[in-house]
């Protein structure tokens, strides 16, 4: 009975190859992409690799000879997901439909400029890399950056002056924000307020975690995030968005493009106004204030010659708030109105010359200026109570040669100068520094699986020291299933504004902070004025303040257990050293027994965590995705006191000592953060839903006990997860609804002021290409 | 059953020799009695411009808070005037009281230091002014607050070269929690100090 059996199996595998009178069958079908476009040159093929054809102009196929019985299609184009069917073939032709492609999250030859400043393919990019595509962007019903990097594992927003992005456990201050590649200026006690940038003309964000100072320079410490703005490859494109939200918030976009043979033209624009809203109902400021902005982006492209290019990218950006603040004097309060205004422009312009296929030449210039203003008037008479400003410049020119040596070997050198300005309320005179600065970056493949990048960059600043910054990065993939990368890095960030020139003397308690460029001269002057009472460092003694400098570690793995990338997990192991961090200090005790303080290098601090992802696609229209991200912060000095037993806390009957359990690491630093996301393509409808659950870990407020860390006796603030939910509808013609909720709980957090209550939200959107 | 024996009588002894030795000194481990001074008024001040320094001195021996016209006198330990502490020696009185702040806890600190003391001198005082130099951090998260420094023990030789060791509990009248939301929003009257001390009487360091 067995081996009848046996011959049987042995007979049915045999007969289709042997004997070609078998009954063989016709496969058709038609293959689409999401939007129900055709899609041509798609390859359909069976198991054996060898019987196979490609799909028509229409994205029609027609197999033949497929055997009869079993069989397993695989179709696949580059770019798009690929799919597999079960089909039982019977002789004559099978129907099998319309298949529809969607376009591969990675797909294959999906290209990243930030992490090595040039072109270069995302699989093998050796460090950190998280992309966000404009479709997620829409997907989202995104308005500002904040909302789309506040959904991502292992970003986190900083609620300090601001939206701004904590990355690795670093402080906002330690981000760097670039759009095309150059960065945006103005930061507000280091922050740079993430809700100043409109999403709507993305194409996608790149972000490199870790340190890239060996390209960028300062501020690049925990990471950088790169805007590439919107690229138009239709000869005709035109758009419109409208959104409509709770607190009265409209967003409005426009953008229209042309690209001809040599000229390419494109304008986007946006605006948003706001009520605002108010957590705390007992004072009379509202948590965030009353505004309206609105961005211009003009770009204008032209192709002289095949080789070479230049383009002129530039950015406006203007927005007005109204506020009401309480102001208690000493005899009674009273009520001044604040009104702000912000602006910022920038002009990016960029000519490329390739001398050959092998050798390219950049020349870039890039001009931005920063802008505020901040009046408070009396609300009775109008009478003017403050007034303050802040004016920034930068000015930068850079030449980048990128050089293929050979198929395994590239090369990129640069060097280039800027001239920063700033003018400001608590700064004396116009200040003008100069810097700057020459890189050198040697990407290789020795061997196939492995990729390695090697690059340094040297600055040189007027008014602090001169900094290198190495990086080494090394990619091994060891199958098509599993790669692993490992990188070794320098970070720094130069002394801010506030560190270098601030001069302010606090009008009602009377202690004073200089700056580390201001601080001697200011000193002499207080001597001269007979205000010195004791010198407490010699500020001739003071050493010049250098930048903050980190060094860094990165390691992780990508698993693609499936071929068709179904199932796929990743994580990274961070560790960050910084020292040299820049802390105040007093210098001198004035005859009114207040403190002058200054700037100093001193502290030390440690971040190091993981972050992983885990992908889930059981169906080409369901995926599942999981993200997180374990923290761990310290001060370096503090815990080693701490350990000592030098760190006390008070109680009721006096101190009490502290133990290495007490200690939570950093203030405002989450140890557990995390987001569960899933997204839907309903066919038949033609509609995308998505739903997010954004997790944010306790995080500590405030040292209440006053002895220098945080510890388990100080104000924590509550952890939080907020859901966002989002549901878009397509027709045919380019027009798309949207609608949703963003904190659909309706979550509040009073020391998270820029976490609103529930945001509904509702629009449509229209977008034509040709 | 011998060796038993001995061990039971060598145990006798010992304990014998211990007992001995505290009846033998009885003031040198005589440990001096914690007690808490309480909401000692540091010139409180009435709403308004604040008047002239005007210093409350206080003694520690027999807790007590001398009359202004003592002020010359060598019969007070410490004067306080709102956060600053003076000492009754150099150029704040006519005594030769020295102070030292040392980081610790009050329990732990069972000897006072043999040497490290200063007195009031033009440079500064003894135990220091300021926010977060000497026994306070000011501006407690932006509240305008006065926290003492947790593990801050001032130690004192007196007048009579008696030495007493304190530290300061509270800066607010009856000691409140100053972390609490209650206190930030409607707080207890400043400058009335909470004092937890150790004051030893016999001229030992012994604590």
């Amino acid at each position: 009975m067995k081996k009848a059996l046996f011959h049987l199996i042995v007979a049915s595998t045999i007969i289709p190859y042997g004997f070609s009178q078998t009954p063989t069958g016709t496969l058709k079908g038609q293959i689409l992409d999401n939007n129900k476009n055709p899609l041509p040159g798609a390859m359909i093929k069976l198991a054996d690799n060898i019987t196979g054809t490609v799909s028509d102009a229409s994205g029609y196929y027609s197999l033949t000879n497929v055997p009869t019985g079993k069989q397993r299609v695989f179709i696949n184009f580059l770019g798009f997901e690929n799919v597999s069917k079960r089909i039982i073939v019977k002789p004559g032709i099978n129907e099998l439909g319309k298949t529809i492609l969607s376009e591969a999250v990675k797909s294959l030859d999906q290209v990243v400029v930030t992490a090595t400043r040039s072109e270069t393919d995302l699989e093998s990019v050796p460090v950190p890399i998280q992309i966000i595509s404009k479709e997620e962007i829409q997907k989202i019903g995104a308005v500002r950056l904040n909302e789309v990097l506040s959904e991502q594992t292992g970003l986190l927003i900083d609620s300090d002056h601001g939206t701004g992005l904590q990355i690795q456990g670093f402080a906002a201050d330690y981000a760097l924000i670039l759009v095309d590649g150059e960065p945006i200026i103005g930061r507000t006690a280091g922050t740079l307020d993430l809700s100043r940038i409109a999403v709507n003309n993305i194409e996608r964000i790149e972000i490199v975690k870790g340190p890239s100072s060996s390209l960028y320079g300062s501020e690049a410490m925990a990471g950088v995030v790169n805007i590439i703005t919107r690229q138009n490859l239709s000869s005709l494109s035109y758009g419109i968005q409208s959104r409509y939200r709770t607190n009265n918030t409209l967003d409005l976009n426009g953008n229209i493009a042309s690209l001809g043979e040599k000229l390419g033209v494109e304008f986007g624009v946006n605006y948003l106004s706001s009520d605002g809203y108010d957590l705390t109902p007992g004072s009379i400021s509202n948590t965030t204030p009353e505004f309206d902005a609105y961005t211009l982006q003009p770009k204008i492209s032209y192709k002289f010659t095949n080789r070479t290019n230049l383009s002129v990218n530039a950015r406006y950006y203007h927005e007005e708030q109204d506020n009401l603040q309480e102001i208690n004097g000493d005899e009674e309060s009273f009520i001044v109105t604040d009104e702000g205004l912000r602006k910022d422009y920038a002009v990016n312009s960029n000519l490329s010359h390739a001398i050959n296929d092998r050798h390219k030449l950049r020349l870039r210039n890039y001009f931005t200026k920063y802008e505020t203003e901040s009046a408070l008037n009396h609300q009775n008479d109008g009478s003017p109570y403050n007034f303050s400003f802040f004016d920034q410049t930068f000015n930068r020119t850079e030449l980048q040669y990128d050089a293929v040596i050979n198929e395994r070997q590239n090369a990129t050198l640069g060097a280039g100068f800027f001239i920063e300005e700033v003018d400001a309320t608590r700064y004396k005179d116009v200040n003008q520094f100069t810097a700057s600065y020459a890189f050198a970056q040697y990407q290789w493949t020795p061997l196939d699986p492995v990729n390695v990048v090697v690059g340094a960059r040297f600055d040189q600043h007027s008014e602090y020291s001169s900094q290198l910054s190495p990086k080494l990065a090394i990619q091994y993939r060891f199958s098509e299933k599993l790669k692993i990368q490992g990188s070794v890095g320098a970070g720094y960030k130069a002394p801010d504004f506030r560190q270098l020139l601030l001069n302010f003397t606090n009008p009602v308690v009377g202690y004073s902070v200089f700056g580390s460029s201001v601080v001697q001269e200011s000193i002499r002057q207080l001597e001269a004025e007979g205000q010195v009472d004791q010198i407490l460092i010699d500020p001739t003694n003071i050493e010049e303040i250098k930048a903050e400098s980190s060094w860094a570690f990165n390691f992780g793995w990508e698993l693609n257990p499936f071929p068709d990338k179904k199932f796929q997990v990743k994580a990274n192991l961070f560790r960050n050293n910084i020292s040299d961090l820049i802390e105040t200090a007093p210098v001198v005790r004035k005859t009114n027994g207040q403190n002058v303080f200054s700037y100093f290098n001193f502290d030390q601090i440690v971040t190091q965590g993981v972050e992983a992802e885990a992908h889930y696609q059981p169906l080409k229209n369901l995926s599942f995705s999981l993200g997180y991200q374990f923290l761990d912060t310290r001060d370096v000095e503090k815990y080693d006191e701490l350990k000592d037993g030098r760190i006390f806390a008070s109680g009721e009957n006096g101190s009490f000592r502290l133990e290495k359990s007490d200690y939570r690491g950093l203030f405002n630093r989450s140890r557990h953060s995390g987001n569960i996301k899933a997204n839907y393509h309903l066919e038949k409808y033609n509609m995308d839903f998505s739903l997010r659950g954004i997790y944010t870990g306790e995080f500590g407020v405030a040292d209440l006990n006053v002895n220098g860390i945080y510890d388990r006796y100080d104000l924590t603030a509550e952890d939080n997860l907020l859901w966002n939910l989002s549901i878009q509808k397509y027709f045919q013609n380019g027009l798309a609804l949207e609608a949703g909720a963003r904190n659909l709980l309706d979550k509040r957090n009073e020391y998270v002021p820029t976490m609103p209550g529930r945001i509904l939200f509702g629009g449509f959107s229209y977008q034509f290409s040709k | 059953m011998k060796l038993l024996k001995s061990i039971l009588f060598l145990t006798g002894l010992l304990l014998f020799t211990v007992a001995c030795d505290e009846d033998d000194d009885p003031d040198v481990l005589q440990p001096a009695e914690v007690k808490t001074f309480e909401d000692i008024p540091a010139n409180p001040q009435p709403p308004g411009p604040p008047g002239p320094p005007d210093f409350t001195f206080i003694r520690f021996e027999n807790e007590s808070i001398l009359a202004d016209t003592d002020s010359a006198s060598t019969r007070w330990d410490i004067g306080l005037n709102s956060t600053t502490i003076i000492v009754n020696g150099g150029v704040s009185g006519p005594g030769s009281t020295e102070a030292q702040v040392m980081i610790g806890l009050f329990d732990e600190i069972t000897e006072a230091p043999e040497t490290g003391y200063a007195t009031d001198t033009e440079d500064g005082n003894a135990i220091p002014t300021g926010n977060g130099n000497g026994w306070y951090n000011y501006n407690l998260n932006g509240n305008n607050i006065v926290s003492p420094i947790p593990g801050r023990v001032i130690v004192l030789k007196t007048n009579e070269g008696n030495y007493v060791k304190f530290e300061i509990l509270s800066y607010y009248q009856g000691n409140p929690d100053i972390t609490t939301e209650e206190f930030i929003n409607n707080r207890a009257p400043s400058r009335y100090y909470t004092i937890k001390y150790a004051y030893q009487a016999n001229g030992t360091r012994n604590f």
